[in-house]
C-alpha cells in the first residue's frame, strides 16, 4: 500500500513541478490579481456598493481562472504525456495506469489549491483593506470554487483520455458552460412536448453535473446566509462527480494503446 | 517453476491509424522465447514489428490475440514490470526536470529498489559518464547525452531484465563503445538483455542469441553462432600463374576461378568440399598457393540472403 501511494506521490510531485515551472500558471495568476485590483475601480462605476461588486467580481474571476488553468494546463498535460511519449517513462515502471491518472490529478489539484490560496489571500486582503468584512460565507464560497475546479479538472482529464488535446479543451469549456446552464434544462424538460425529447433532456440534466450548485455569488452579494449543510452537500456533490470522472478516466486510460 | 524471461505465443497485433482506416498487421503469429541470462538481439528492417513487440512486452499496448509474458507474468500487470528496465528508441523525458531530478523520479517510481536513491543515481551517472551534467536541464542535453541519460535510468535499481529499443541510436563512436561495454558488463553479471537494433555489428559483438523479424513475422530464433554458421561459404585460395588446363580441372572439381585486378587468380572452393584436395592438386602442378581464407558471410549478408 505504501509503495502504491508512493508512486502516486512521485507522479503528483512531478506534475506539480511541471505546472509550477509553466509560464501559463503565472500569466493566469497575474491576470486574476490584475482583475481583482481592477474590480476596485470597476466597483465605483456600479450602482451597487463597492464591496458587493468586488465580492461578486472576485469570486467570478477565481472561478474563471480555475477553468483557464484546467483547460490550458490540465488538458494539455495528459495529452502531451501521450503525444510526446513521456508517459513511457512512467508506465514502463511497476506503476499502474490508475496510479498515473490519480498522480496527475493530485499534482494538478495541488497546484490549483496553492494558486487559489494565493488568489484568496489577495482577494480577501483587498476586501479587508477597503473596509469590507470577511464573512464565513465568503470562505465557504471559495471552498465551493475549489470543489468546482476539482470537478472541472477531473472532467478535463477524462476528456483528454478520450480525444486529442484540442478537442479535449473544447469539450472542457463546453462542459463548464453547459454545467452552469444545467438549471435551464430542468425548465425545458418540464415544458417540452412528446416523450423522447423531454426524456433526453431529463437524462442530460441528471448526467451532467450542475455547476450552479457551486455558485453562491448572488447569496454573498445580497447577504443571504445559506445553511452549512448546503455547503457540505455541494462539496460532497463535487467530490462524488470528481470520483466518477476519475474512475472513468482510469478505465479508459487503462484500455488505451500508448 | 522455470519460465523464460520473455515469451511470445502466437501473438498478433493489428492496428488502424484512424478510426476509418483499414487494419494493418504489425505482428503476425509471432512465437519466440528469450531465456534468462542471455543477451538477445532483436533484429529486422524498419516496420518489421520490433517496436510494436517491445511495446506489448512492456504493457504499453495489448496484443490483438496471443499471449505475451515477461518473467512469467502478463506485462499489463504493474507487478510484472518489477525488475525490468527499459530504454526507448528516442529519449522521452520531462523537459522541465534536470538530469538528477529525472533519475530521482525514475528511482521513486521503481518500487523495491534496494539501494538508496542518491547512491544508485550517482553510480548510474558515473557508468554513463554523465556525472558532470547532473544538474543540467534535460532539454539542454544533446541527443547522445539524452541517450546516455536513458541508459542511466535503465541502470537504476539493479534490474534483472533489460529491454532496450535501439539503444545505440544517436550515439557517437565513443558512446557506442561505452554502451557496448555496459551491455557486456551486464551480461557478465547474468542479466537478461533483449535489445532491438539495426546495427548488426553490435549484435555480433554483444549477443549470444538472436530473434529476427520481418514484416511482422518471425524469421529466425536461436543462437547467433548457429545463424552465423549458415554463412560458412567455403574457402578462397589465391594463386599465381594458373593455366587453362588447371582452370578446367579445378572447374571439374566444382571450384570457380576468377581473375583479380592484380593478375592473380582466386579459386573459390565451395562449402562442403575439402580444400586440401585442391591444395594437393596445386602442389602436384608446382603452383604456389599464396593465401587460403575461409569465406564467412556477415550477419547482414546472412539475413539479407534469407529474405
Amino acid at each position: 500500500m505504501i509503495g502504491y501511494l508512493r508512486a502516486i506521490f512521485e507522479i503528483a510531485s512531478n506534475t506539480f513541478k511541471e505546472t509550477v515551472r509553466n509560464n501559463v500558471l503565472y500569466l493566469v495568476l497575474f491576470f486574476v490579481i490584475a482583475l481583482i485590483i481592477l474590480s476596485v475601480f470597476v466597483a465605483d462605476w456600479s450602482v451597487f456598493a463597492r464591496i458587493q461588486v468586488m465580492e461578486d467580481f472576485g469570486l467570478a474571476t477565481m472561478s474563471l481562472s480555475g477553468l483557464l488553468l484546467a483547460v490550458f494546463i490540465g488538458v494539455g498535460m495528459l495529452g502531451r504525456e501521450i503525444s510526446q511519449k513521456t508517459v513511457y517513462h512512467v508506465i514502463t515502471k511497476p506503476v499502474s495506469r490508475t496510479q498515473f491518472v490519480c498522480g496527475k490529478f493530485a499534482g494538478l489539484l495541488t497546484t490549483l489549491l496553492i494558486n487559489y490560496f494565493v488568489m484568496s489571500v489577495i482577494f480577501l486582503g483587498t476586501l479587508k483593506y477597503l473596509g469590507g468584512a470577511i464573512h464565513v460565507s465568503l470562505i465557504y464560497a471559495i471552498l465551493l470554487i475549489w470543489a468546482e475546479m476539482s470537478l472541472v479538472i477531473s472532467a478535463s482529464i477524462f476528456f483528454s483520455t478520450l480525444t486529442t488535446p484540442m478537442l479535449a479543451s473544447i469539450f472542457s469549456l463546453a462542459f463548464y458552460i453547459a454545467g452552469h446552464l444545467n438549471d435551464l434544462l430542468s425548465i425545458k424538460f418540464v415544458e417540452a412536448k412528446g416523450s423522447l425529447y423531454p426524456a433526453l433532456l431529463k437524462a442530460i440534466y441528471f448526467i451532467l453535473p450542475n455547476l450552479e450548485h457551486f455558485n453562491v455569488r448572488d447569496n454573498i452579494v445580497y447577504g443571504i446566509t445559506l445553511p452549512v449543510s448546503y455547503y457540505s452537500y455541494a462539496i460532497l456533490y463535487g467530490i462524488l462527480y470528481t470520483a466518477l470522472f476519475l474512475t472513468l478516466s482510469c478505465v479508459l486510460f487503462s484500455k488505451k494503446d500508448l | 517453476m522455470s519460465f523464460p524471461a520473455i515469451e511470445f505465443k502466437n501473438v498478433y497485433k493489428n492496428y488502424r491509424k484512424h478510426f476509418w482506416s483499414r487494419q494493418v498487421a504489425a505482428v503476425v503469429n509471432s512465437s519466440f522465447a528469450v531465456e534468462k541470462n542471455t543477451v538477445t538481439g532483436f533484429i529486422g528492417p524498419n516496420g518489421a514489428g520490433k517496436t510494436t513487440s517491445i511495446k506489448m512486452l512492456l504493457g504499453l499496448i495489448r496484443p490483438t490475440s496471443g499471449t505475451v509474458r515477461i518473467n512469467g507474468s502478463d506485462p499489463l500487470l504493474p507487478s510484472a514490470r518489477k525488475g525490468v528496465s527499459f530504454l526507448s528508441e528516442r529519449p522521452y523525458f520531462y523537459e522541465h526536470l534536470s538530469v538528477r531530478e529525472t533519475l530521482r523520479f525514475a528511482h521513486g517510481l521503481g518500487q523495491g529498489y534496494a539501494k538508496s536513491g542518491d547512491a544508485d543515481i550517482g553510480q548510474a551517472l558515473n557508468a554513463v559518464e554523465l556525472s558532470g551534467a547532473a544538474d543540467a536541464k534535460v532539454k539542454d542535453l544533446s541527443k547522445g547525452m539524452q541517450q546516455r541519460l536513458s541508459m542511466a535510468q535503465a541502470l537504476l535499481g539493479n534490474s534483472d531484465i533489460f529491454i532496450l529499443d535501439e539503444p545505440m541510436s544517436g550515439l557517437d563512436p565513443l558512446g557506442r563503445r561505452l554502451f557496448r561495454e555496459i551491455l557486456l558488463a551486464l551480461a557478465q553479471e547474468g542479466k537478461t538483455i533483449f535489445f532491438s537494433t539495426h546495427i548488426l555489428d553490435d549484435v555480433e559483438s554483444v549477443c549470444s542469441h538472436v530473434v529476427v523479424l520481418s514484416k511482422g513475422r518471425l524469421e529466425y530464433q536461436g543462437q547467433l553462432s548457429q545463424l552465423l554458421s549458415q554463412g560458412q561459404g567455403g574457402t578462397d585460395c589465391v594463386v599465381i600463374g594458373l593455366g587453362d588446363s588447371e582452370k578446367k580441372t579445378l572447374a571439374s572439381m566444382g571450384c570457380v576461378v576468377t581473375k583479380r585486378t592484380d593478375g592473380k587468380d582466386i579459386i573459390e572452393i565451395p562449402a562442403g568440399k575439402d580444400p586440401r584436395q585442391c591444395q594437393q592438386y596445386l602442389c602436384e602442378k608446382g603452383l604456389f598457393c599464396e593465401s587460403m581464407v575461409k569465406r564467412t558471410a556477415s550477419l547482414e549478408e546472412i539475413i539479407y540472403k534469407r529474405k
